[in-house]
Protein backbone atom coordinates (compact mmCIF):
# COMPACT_ATOMS: atom_id res chain seq x y z
CA UNK A 1 0.00 0.00 0.00
CA UNK A 2 1.23 3.57 -0.62
CA UNK A 3 0.20 6.19 1.16
CA UNK A 4 -0.97 9.76 -0.36
CA UNK A 5 -0.28 11.96 2.93
CA UNK A 6 -1.94 15.79 3.09
CA UNK A 7 0.06 17.20 5.72
CA UNK A 8 -1.52 20.76 7.36
CA UNK A 9 0.60 22.42 9.73
CA UNK A 10 -1.52 24.29 12.45
CA UNK A 11 0.16 26.70 14.81
CA UNK A 12 2.43 28.86 12.23
CA UNK A 13 2.54 29.41 8.89
CA UNK A 14 3.85 26.52 6.50
CA UNK A 15 2.29 25.43 3.18
CA UNK A 16 2.04 21.62 4.19
CA UNK A 17 3.13 18.75 1.87
CA UNK A 18 1.62 16.41 -0.46
CA UNK A 19 4.44 13.04 -0.20
CA UNK A 20 3.84 9.70 -0.85
CA UNK A 21 4.92 7.13 1.90
CA UNK A 22 5.25 3.14 2.29
CA UNK A 23 3.83 3.28 6.18
CA UNK A 24 0.85 5.54 7.43
CA UNK A 25 1.57 8.43 10.30
CA UNK A 26 -0.06 7.97 13.61
CA UNK A 27 -0.39 10.54 16.04
CA UNK A 28 2.59 11.72 18.49
CA UNK A 29 4.93 10.91 15.12
CA UNK A 30 7.68 13.28 14.27
CA UNK A 31 7.67 14.54 11.59
CA UNK A 32 10.40 16.66 8.98
CA UNK A 33 8.36 18.68 6.62
CA UNK A 34 11.52 20.02 4.98
CA UNK A 35 14.09 21.34 7.92
CA UNK A 36 11.64 21.86 10.63
CA UNK A 37 10.52 19.48 13.07
CA UNK A 38 6.08 18.92 13.67
CA UNK A 39 4.51 16.45 15.98
CA UNK A 40 1.54 14.50 14.34
CA UNK A 41 -1.85 15.22 16.46
CA UNK A 42 -4.30 13.97 13.94
CA UNK A 43 -4.45 11.35 10.89
CA UNK A 44 -7.81 10.85 9.19
CA UNK A 45 -9.03 9.38 6.24
CA UNK A 46 -9.46 11.46 3.45
CA UNK A 47 -11.60 9.62 1.25
CA UNK A 48 -11.90 5.57 0.47
CA UNK A 49 -8.32 4.03 -0.81
CA UNK A 50 -8.56 2.68 -3.91
CA UNK A 51 -5.96 0.42 -5.55
CA UNK A 52 -2.47 0.59 -3.72
CA UNK A 53 -3.40 3.99 -2.55
CA UNK A 54 -4.99 4.93 0.27
CA UNK A 55 -5.30 8.42 1.30
CA UNK A 56 -5.10 10.27 4.71
CA UNK A 57 -5.07 14.11 6.04
CA UNK A 58 -2.46 14.77 8.83
CA UNK A 59 -2.97 17.74 10.90
CA UNK A 60 0.60 18.57 12.70
CA UNK A 61 1.65 21.14 15.31
CA UNK A 62 5.43 22.51 15.96
CA UNK A 63 7.17 20.43 18.50
CA UNK A 64 8.28 22.98 20.41
CA UNK A 65 4.21 23.86 21.03
CA UNK A 66 3.75 20.05 21.89
CA UNK A 67 5.82 20.70 25.04
CA UNK B 1 14.37 1.30 -8.62
CA UNK B 2 13.97 1.30 -12.14
CA UNK B 3 11.93 4.59 -13.80
CA UNK B 4 8.84 2.63 -14.49
CA UNK B 5 8.64 1.49 -11.02
CA UNK B 6 9.71 4.74 -9.81
CA UNK B 7 6.44 6.06 -11.84
CA UNK B 8 4.27 3.25 -10.64
CA UNK B 9 4.55 4.52 -7.49
CA UNK B 10 2.84 7.87 -8.72
CA UNK B 11 -1.10 7.86 -8.56
CA UNK B 12 -1.23 8.83 -12.24
CA UNK B 13 -0.17 5.18 -13.05
CA UNK B 14 -2.64 3.59 -10.52
CA UNK B 15 -4.41 0.68 -12.54
CA UNK B 16 -2.72 0.58 -15.27
CA UNK B 17 -0.59 -2.34 -16.32
CA UNK B 18 4.14 -2.58 -16.45
CA UNK B 19 3.78 -2.21 -20.07
CA UNK B 20 1.25 0.62 -19.68
CA UNK B 21 3.11 2.32 -17.45
CA UNK B 22 6.58 1.74 -19.94
CA UNK B 23 4.35 3.02 -22.73
CA UNK B 24 3.86 6.87 -21.28
CA UNK B 25 6.81 6.68 -19.21
CA UNK B 26 8.83 6.55 -23.15
CA UNK B 27 6.65 9.64 -24.03
CA UNK B 28 8.89 11.48 -21.77
CA UNK B 29 12.22 12.08 -20.13
CA UNK B 30 14.26 13.10 -17.35
CA UNK B 31 15.41 16.63 -16.23
CA UNK B 32 17.02 17.99 -13.07
CA UNK B 33 16.65 20.80 -11.19
CA UNK B 34 18.28 22.08 -7.99
CA UNK B 35 16.71 24.12 -4.92
CA UNK B 36 15.44 27.54 -6.32
CA UNK B 37 15.29 26.44 -9.80
CA UNK B 38 11.90 27.74 -11.29
CA UNK B 39 10.62 25.21 -13.11
CA UNK B 40 6.86 26.32 -14.80
CA UNK B 41 6.08 30.02 -14.16
CA UNK B 42 2.90 31.68 -13.62
CA UNK B 43 1.00 32.96 -16.64
CA UNK B 44 3.54 31.02 -19.01
CA UNK B 45 1.97 28.71 -22.19
CA UNK B 46 1.72 25.22 -20.46
CA UNK B 47 2.61 21.94 -23.33
CA UNK B 48 3.81 19.42 -20.31
CA UNK B 49 2.89 17.51 -17.20
CA UNK B 50 5.60 16.77 -14.59
CA UNK B 51 6.15 13.91 -12.13
CA UNK B 52 8.39 13.90 -9.31
CA UNK B 53 10.59 11.11 -9.36
CA UNK B 54 12.77 12.72 -6.49
CA UNK B 55 13.10 15.43 -4.81
CA UNK B 56 10.26 18.10 -3.71
CA UNK B 57 9.04 21.29 -5.42
CA UNK B 58 6.76 24.29 -4.06
CA UNK B 59 3.89 25.58 -5.55
CA UNK B 60 4.01 29.45 -5.50
CA UNK B 61 1.21 31.85 -6.89
CA UNK B 62 1.58 35.67 -7.07
CA UNK B 63 -0.35 38.06 -4.99
CA UNK B 64 -2.18 41.27 -6.41
CA UNK B 65 -2.54 41.39 -10.33
CA UNK B 66 0.33 40.00 -12.17
CA UNK B 67 0.90 41.90 -14.82
CA UNK B 68 -0.10 46.04 -13.00
CA UNK B 69 2.93 45.43 -10.29
CA UNK B 70 6.30 46.36 -11.24
CA UNK B 71 8.95 44.37 -10.33
CA UNK B 72 9.33 40.56 -9.04
CA UNK B 73 5.66 39.33 -7.29
CA UNK B 74 5.41 38.65 -4.07
CA UNK B 75 4.71 34.83 -4.46
CA UNK B 76 2.91 33.06 -1.54
CA UNK B 77 3.67 29.07 -1.04
CA UNK B 78 0.62 26.77 -1.30
CA UNK B 79 1.84 23.45 -0.52
CA UNK B 80 4.93 21.27 -1.12
CA UNK B 81 4.50 18.25 -3.27
CA UNK B 82 7.20 15.23 -2.75
CA UNK B 83 8.04 12.00 -4.41
CA UNK B 84 4.86 10.60 -6.98
CA UNK B 85 3.57 13.29 -7.09
CA UNK B 86 2.40 14.92 -10.38
CA UNK B 87 1.91 18.91 -11.00
CA UNK B 88 1.27 20.73 -14.87
CA UNK B 89 -1.64 18.12 -14.94
CA UNK B 90 -4.09 20.96 -15.48
CA UNK B 91 -2.17 21.77 -18.82
CA UNK B 92 -3.09 17.89 -20.31
CA UNK B 93 -7.22 18.87 -18.99
CA UNK B 94 -8.01 22.02 -19.88
CA UNK B 95 -4.91 23.76 -21.95
CA UNK B 96 -4.18 27.23 -19.88
CA UNK B 97 -2.07 29.15 -19.04
CA UNK B 98 -0.05 28.03 -15.63
CA UNK B 99 -1.84 28.64 -12.88
CA UNK B 100 1.18 28.46 -10.49
CA UNK B 101 4.86 28.95 -10.57
CA UNK B 102 6.68 25.51 -9.30
CA UNK B 103 9.93 25.76 -7.83
CA UNK B 104 12.37 23.31 -6.61
CA UNK B 105 13.00 23.03 -3.01
CA UNK B 106 16.03 19.89 -2.97
CA UNK B 107 18.74 19.96 -5.07
CA UNK B 108 19.19 17.37 -7.38
CA UNK B 109 15.27 16.79 -7.81
CA UNK B 110 14.40 15.11 -10.31
CA UNK B 111 11.23 15.10 -12.66
CA UNK B 112 10.02 13.17 -15.70
CA UNK B 113 8.43 15.48 -18.54
CA UNK B 114 5.83 14.11 -20.24
CA UNK B 115 4.64 16.34 -23.31
CA UNK B 116 0.70 17.03 -23.67
CA UNK B 117 0.27 16.29 -27.47
CA UNK B 118 2.13 12.97 -27.55
CA UNK B 119 0.47 11.90 -23.94
CA UNK B 120 -3.04 12.72 -26.06
CA UNK B 121 -1.94 10.95 -29.48
CA UNK B 122 -1.31 7.64 -27.17
CA UNK B 123 -4.89 8.48 -25.11
CA UNK B 124 -6.36 8.78 -28.16
CA UNK B 125 -5.23 5.03 -29.55
CA UNK B 126 -6.23 3.43 -25.99
CA UNK B 127 -9.36 4.91 -24.89
CA UNK B 128 -9.45 2.68 -21.81
CA UNK B 129 -5.70 3.59 -20.67
CA UNK B 130 -6.51 7.11 -21.40
CA UNK B 131 -9.77 6.58 -19.32
CA UNK B 132 -7.58 5.45 -16.19
CA UNK B 133 -5.18 8.05 -16.77
CA UNK B 134 -7.86 11.08 -16.85
CA UNK B 135 -9.66 9.57 -13.90
CA UNK B 136 -5.89 9.34 -11.73
CA UNK B 137 -5.48 12.98 -12.78
CA UNK B 138 -9.08 14.15 -11.39
CA UNK B 139 -8.61 11.74 -8.30
CA UNK B 140 -5.27 14.19 -7.68
CA UNK B 141 -6.44 17.12 -8.44
CA UNK B 142 -9.79 16.38 -6.02
CA UNK B 143 -7.01 15.43 -3.52
CA UNK B 144 -4.76 18.51 -4.01
CA UNK B 145 -8.59 20.49 -3.48
CA UNK B 146 -9.38 18.76 -0.17
CA UNK B 147 -5.89 19.84 0.49
CA UNK B 148 -6.22 23.60 0.50
CA UNK B 149 -10.05 23.12 1.87
CA UNK B 150 -7.94 21.68 5.01
CA UNK B 151 -5.80 24.64 5.27
CA UNK B 152 -8.48 27.06 4.88
CA UNK B 153 -10.51 25.66 7.61
CA UNK B 154 -7.55 25.00 10.25
CA UNK B 155 -6.34 28.49 9.53
CA UNK B 156 -10.10 29.61 10.41
CA UNK B 157 -10.79 30.50 6.51
CA UNK B 158 -7.43 32.89 5.79
CA UNK B 159 -7.25 31.69 2.37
Amino acid sequence: MIYKVSYVVVGKPHPGEIVNLDTPPRVGDLVHLGSELFEVIEVIDLIPSRGDFAYLHVTCQPVQEAT
Amino acid sequence: MSVTELLQRSELFSGLTPKQVEQIAALGQEAVYNAGDVVIREGDPSDEMYIIRSGMVEVLVSGGRIHDVPGPPQLTSLVRLGQGQLFGEMALVDRGARSATIRCVEDGTVLHVIPRQTFWALCDTDHHMGYIVMRNIASDLSFKLRHRNLQARLAGGAL
